[in-house]
């Protein structure tokens, strides 16, 4: 899912960067402060996720998490995995520094996609059963939508891309199954023991901020 | 209970898709070293993962010309008999959006070797990735004639000497290239530090401004 340096024009990766940036002060700016260690453990699950290699169909790709940071942080997705981006750019060599706008978008769109989605009917979840379906989806929906950005991407650079795009696509099917299963279960544990994680970091600071004003 | 059987299978399956045996990392690396004379060998890999076979590798020279092409075999190696002596580029590229590459220095390679033309020159001699006229070079010329071989210890001084030299140095480098991959849990340790430490700061400066509104 990580596009590496050197792959994508610049005209790409200045707008992948812009997006970020516009992401990531959204993220910020509805941050609040009881939030920001619940953000710091999403960032560092995001960023050691990465390294569990879930090998699929001759092909081979690694957990993402983008779906339950999404559920769980909102649009502070942006600023938790643009650092866990830049972490694993730097010690990892996934990715890489110029790319880093682009991935990151790439991953916290659907984060946040997921958010609005999933979350509000997570959060009103009768059963278990039902937690980890919503959870699934998440899960799975944060995969899909990551590599079709990636694979649009890609098509960008021409025609000769197409089977590139499509083996990335193929590879990634597995994973989201095998990721709405990760997420599926957190999120039944959650619903069971820690309800209150999955309250909405957005609007809660909305709400929070406008008792102020 | 009956649920709890559910929950155990699919603990089973997971474990199943997440713990097969050769599980293939992310990031594709390539190896080349002067195996003997100007032939040089190599191999594609994924750095705690297998072989890259069949990855396509190019070769290229200082002025940025594509040398030749010499795919991996299925055990992910290849080879190549350098035609100059001069710094050669080995670029790989696993079809899948991976790619790396790696450069052999022109000191590596033997003095006997005719030097780089220059860019200027014409299209360089045909060469594929497997020629015989490999070891000749070295055979025909020997260190006696090459200049500069007076600080080499003595074992050097002789082809079959220099040729022992050559592989105990490409072991050396091949241990040094694992045990870089072998860092990377003090990476992930470092890496969830630095998140901790981030939400540190952005808790300090949160912090004064609940205090200072």
């Amino acid at each position: 899912m990580h596009i590496v340096d050197g792959y994508l024009p610049w005209p790409a990766l200045a707008a992948g960067a812009a997006a970020t940036a516009g992401g990531v002060a959204m993220g910020l700016r509805r941050l609040d402060y009881d939030r920001v260690p619940r953000v710091a453990v999403m960032a560092a699950a995001f960023f050691v996720a990465s390294l569990i290699h879930v090998p699929i169909a001759g092909s081979s790709a690694h957990l993402v998490l983008s779906g339950l940071t999404g559920l769980l942080l909102g649009w502070a997705s942006f600023p938790a995995i643009l650092v866990a981006l830049l972490l694993q750019a730097i010690l990892f060599g996934f990715g890489g520094l110029t790319v880093l706008g682009v991935n990151t978008f790439n991953m916290a769109v659907p984060a946040v996609v997921c958010y609005y989605v999933f979350s509000g009917p997570l959060r009103r979840a009768r059963s278990p059963a039902a937690a980890f379906g919503l959870g699934f989806g998440a899960g799975a929906l944060g995969i899909v939508l990551g590599v079709a950005l990636v694979a649009l991407l890609l098509l960008t650079r021409g025609k000769g891309f197409v089977p590139v795009a499509l083996l990335m696509t193929a590879a990634h099917a597995g994973l989201a199954v095998v990721e709405g299963f990760v997420t599926g279960w957190v999120a039944v544990f959650l619903h069971r023991v820690q309800p209150a994680l999955l309250e909405p970091p957005l609007l809660a600071a909305i709400a929070k901020g406008q008792a102020h004003a | 209970m009956r649920r709890n059987l559910g929950w155990c299978a699919a603990a089973v399956a997971m474990a199943a898709v997440l713990a097969p045996a050769p599980a293939y990392a992310h990031k594709l690396k390539v190896w080349a070293a002067v195996e003997s004379g100007a032939r040089i060998e190599g191999y594609a890999y994924f750095p705690g993962g297998g072989r890259a076979p069949g990855a396509k590798v190019e070769v290229f020279d200082p002025a940025g010309r594509r040398l030749a092409e010499c795919p991996t075999d299925n055990q992910g190696a290849f080879a190549y008999d350098a035609p100059y002596r001069c710094d050669l580029e080995f670029r790989a590229d696993s079809g899948d959006g991976h790619a790396a590459s790696m450069t052999v220095t022109a000191a590596e390679l033997p003095e006997t070797l005719p030097p780089f033309p220059g860019a200027d020159a014409q299209a360089p001699p045909p060469s594929s990735g497997d020629t015989s006229n490999g070891r000749k070079f070295t055979r025909r010329g020997g260190p006696a004639v090459a200049p500069g071989n007076g600080d080499l210890p003595v074992a050097a001084r002789s082809p079959a000497g220099q040729d022992a030299l050559a592989r105990q140095i490409a072991q050396l480098r091949e241990q040094l290239n694992a045990y870089e991959d072998k860092v990377r849990l003090r990476d992930v340790l470092g890496g969830i530090g630095y998140i901790a430490g981030l939400a540190g700061v952005v808790l300090y400066f949160k912090g004064r401004a609940r205090r200072n509104p």
